[in-house]
């Protein structure tokens, strides 16, 4: 049976208030497809206009959302993901934050579209989804358990073919950057699982038996065969990320001087014979994974052979981990930072942001800030038992461990004495492994990401570095605002179409476009252009959510280190980002004020009028 | 006049040369080199370069120093790096 009464939608919309213990389903509303896409677009109009300014992120006014896109379970290349969209712990601020795998695709065809969680369950519970059979029920015996255990045993109860996202301790305990962790996948960044923990949902599983419906099936089979042509032919998704995973970029991101060491003192880590994609490969990778419909297997399962480590395994290690846990915590034992990621999996906490706080608590005490006697034992940089220690801590609450979980904006502030120049976020969210001194264009996109510094938003290293397009100095302003600004709408649709990102190393947007037209049939997506104006709405919107949290454009900014503090060695020596001549830039190119607010007109434009903060 | 390099072959370059690291005596002018080093490695800069991967010399892209003397020097490093699209 197909689902919904749009083509390429489930039509449904599964809302579920945890404080009155209750749930019930909505037709997904047109105007809501057409204006929003689906996903982060979905996100954003649902939350700006159910949630309070202000409102505390941690509280059960806040609102947790699962969301499917149009090409989200469909036979697309890369169309496994899921987004979950809520005001962030770790921010305050907006967050959207997405995971592959296989849970998304099984809650379209569960005939959702989303599912809205409201409001607090007074115990531990449960949500469970077969179909239009939904239950929310007593999760006691899951409470603790660890986000392995806890689905396994969700599995056991309710049956293996049962998709489930999960929190762990860290979420439990409402560590500001604890995730959702869904089969090995996880939905990362920003903290969702504390907002998870905070609500006492320990768990979603869901399981559907329906199907998709397409509007023009020879159109859409047509742009499908193109698609997977593509992807064949690009020389990332057919041979270096399928063989070398996300790591195919490490050696060149060090070579550039771009991979932050020792919480971005350098740029060079000397320690790349040891760590890098040849040593991966050769040595730890044992099996290649891949999401619900991709080709691209980009996922590796690694294993540890030899060593302290022997024995330790992981769904990766993913390049930013390799980063997090290894050149930024100045540790180039491999087997350390895959034991690193498989806790943070197995605690369900962000590796990015846990890996960088490391770093800083390790500058913290190479500098006298916290004493040997504070942590417990001595953390100087390299030291890879103290990086397990600290991950241990920081999911348990322990110790420093217990401020060390707040992230490293409030961690600074706590701690003073100058600390706030090295500490390494924007708006919040920890930076990830791109040092914008060799790459201009990521202190752009830092800056201005809706969800603080990310590099999801606009990635600008590989058109700067390797200059596919050659006006792309790295060490220029020229130029980045309108390609950052371009790619954080194009990225929008993507994450609200609901595919990976790294269709775009293959695809243009004319295929994405062709890709949702011949699926869902909707006239008023006429051309690529129409397609594109939807990110930019998206982003505008994600913008005006962050503007009435009081976001404004001196938190468009970035870590005093990347603006002042110059590196010693490799091609980036001597240099500081330029941001403010590129944030100009960006605002008029944007048509937002010189306080970054969007004009009168561009909301018009927009057909975003009522949305005005 | 000759110069000592370091060529660097990086994720698929390494896989089309087969090492990851090789130490040359070419010459100085930065065309003339790269004819030297597509004759005596199995990289193929003649049918890849700027289709399968660019080069960096010293981190930054060739182009620059195409733009600027087109000189190599002693002791430059000169990466082959692929196309990419993020991490």
């Amino acid at each position: 049976m197909a689902t919904g009464k749009y083509f390429g939608y489930a039509g449904k919309i599964l809302i579920v208030d945890l404080s009155s213990s209750d749930y019930h389903v909505e037709d997904t509303p047109f105007d809501l497809i057409v204006d929003f896409l689906g996903g982060k677009g979905f996100g954003a109009k649902i939350l700006y206009e159910n949630l309070k300014a202000g409102c505390d992120p941690l509280s059960e006014e806040n609102i947790l959302i699962f969301a499917t896109g149009p090409l989200t379970g469909t036979i697309v290349p890369a169309s496994g993901r899921a987004t979950v969209c809520t005001k962030s712990p770790l921010t305050g601020i907006w967050l959207d934050t997405l995971a592959g795998g296989f849970f998304g695709p099984e809650l379209k065809m569960a005939g959702y579209d989303a599912i809205i969680v409201k409001g607090r369950a007074k115990k531990p519970v449960i949500l469970v989804i077969s179909d239009e059979k939904v239950t929310i029920e007593n999760a006691k015996d899951l409470w603790g358990k660890d986000t392995f255990e806890a689905q396994e045993m969700v599995r056991k109860k309710y049956g293996q073919t049962y998709q489930i996202s999960v929190i762990g301790p860290a979420g439990e305990r409402k560590a500001r950057f604890a995730c959702i962790v869904s089969g090995d996948r996880s939905f990362g960044r920003g903290g969702s699982g504390a907002v998870m923990g905070s609500k006492n949902l320990k768990a979603v599983a869901v399981k559907g038996t329906k199907s998709i419906s397409i509007s023009n099936f020879d159109y859409f089979m047509r742009m499908v065969k193109e698609a997977y042509n593509e992807l064949a032919v690009n020389p990332d998704t057919s041979a270096g990320r399928p063989k070398y995973g996300t790591n195919v970029i490490y050696s060149f991101i060090n070579e550039a001087g771009v991979h932050p060491v020792r919480n971005f003192q350098s740029g060079i880590f000397e320690a790349l014979k040891e760590c890098n994609e040849d040593v991966l490969d050769k040595k730890f990778y044992k099996r290649h994974l891949a999401c619900f419909s991709c080709p691209i297997n980009c996922s590796k399962a690694s294993r540890v052979d030899e060593g302290k480590y022997k024995g330790k395994f992981t769904e990766g290690p993913e390049y930013e981990n390799m980063w997090s846990l290894g050149a930024q915590c100045g540790n180039s034992n491999i087997g350390a930072i895959i034991y690193g990621e498989y806790l943070c999996d197995k605690y369900g906490m962000d590796a990015i942001s846990a890996g960088n706080v490391i770093g800083f608590t390790m500058e913290c005490f190479e500098k006298g800030v916290i004493s040997k006697k504070q942590i417990g034992f001595p953390a100087n940089f390299g030291n890879d038992d103290a990086i397990i220690r600290f991950i241990e801590m920081m999911a348990k609450g322990e110790g420093i461990g217990e401020l060390m979980s707040q992230g490293v904006r409030q961690m600074s502030k706590e701690l003073g004495k100058g600390t706030e120049k090295f500490a390494m976020h924007v708006k919040g969210l920890e930076l990830p492994a791109y040092d914008p001194r060799g790459a201009f264009g990521m202190g752009l996109a830092y800056a201005t990401s809706d969800r603080g510094a990310c590099h999801l938003r606009s990635w600008t290293v590989g058109a700067e570095i390797l200059s596919i397009e050659e006006r792309m100095d790295p060490f220029a302003t020229e130029f980045k605002a309108e390609f950052v600004k371009n790619q954080q709408d194009l990225f929008a649709v993507m994450n609200s179409a609901v595919v990976c990102l790294f269709l775009t190393f293959a695809l243009t947007p004319r295929h994405i476009t062709q890709l949702l037209q011949s699926l869902t049939g909707i006239k008023e997506w006429k051309s690529t252009d129409d397609i594109l104006k939807i990110g930019e709405r998206i982003y505008n919107l994600t913008r005006l959510f962050s503007l009435r949290e009081g976001v404004s454009r001196k938190d468009d900014t970035l870590p005093e280190r990347l603006l002042k503090e110059p590196v010693k060695e490799g091609p980036t020596k001597g240099v500081v980002v330029d941001l403010d001549t590129m944030l100009e830039e960006y605002y008029l190119v944007r048509h937002w004020d010189g306080e970054g607010r969007p004009t009168k007109e561009k909301l018009a434009e927009l057909r975003l009028d009522k949305y005005r903060v | 006049m000759k110069v000592k390099i370091k060529a660097k072959f990086f994720a698929m370059p390494k896989d089309y040369q087969g090492e990851r690291e090789l130490e040359m005596e070419v010459s100085d002018d930065f065309l003339q080199a790269l004819e030297e080093i597509d004759s005596r490695t199995r990289i193929g800069i003649r049918e890849k370069l700027d289709k399968r991967f660019v080069i960096l010399i010293n981190g930054r892209n060739y182009r620059r120093l195409l733009e600027e003397k087109g000189k190599l020097k002693e002791g430059d490093n000169l990466a082959f790096v692929p196309f990419l699209g993020g991490g």
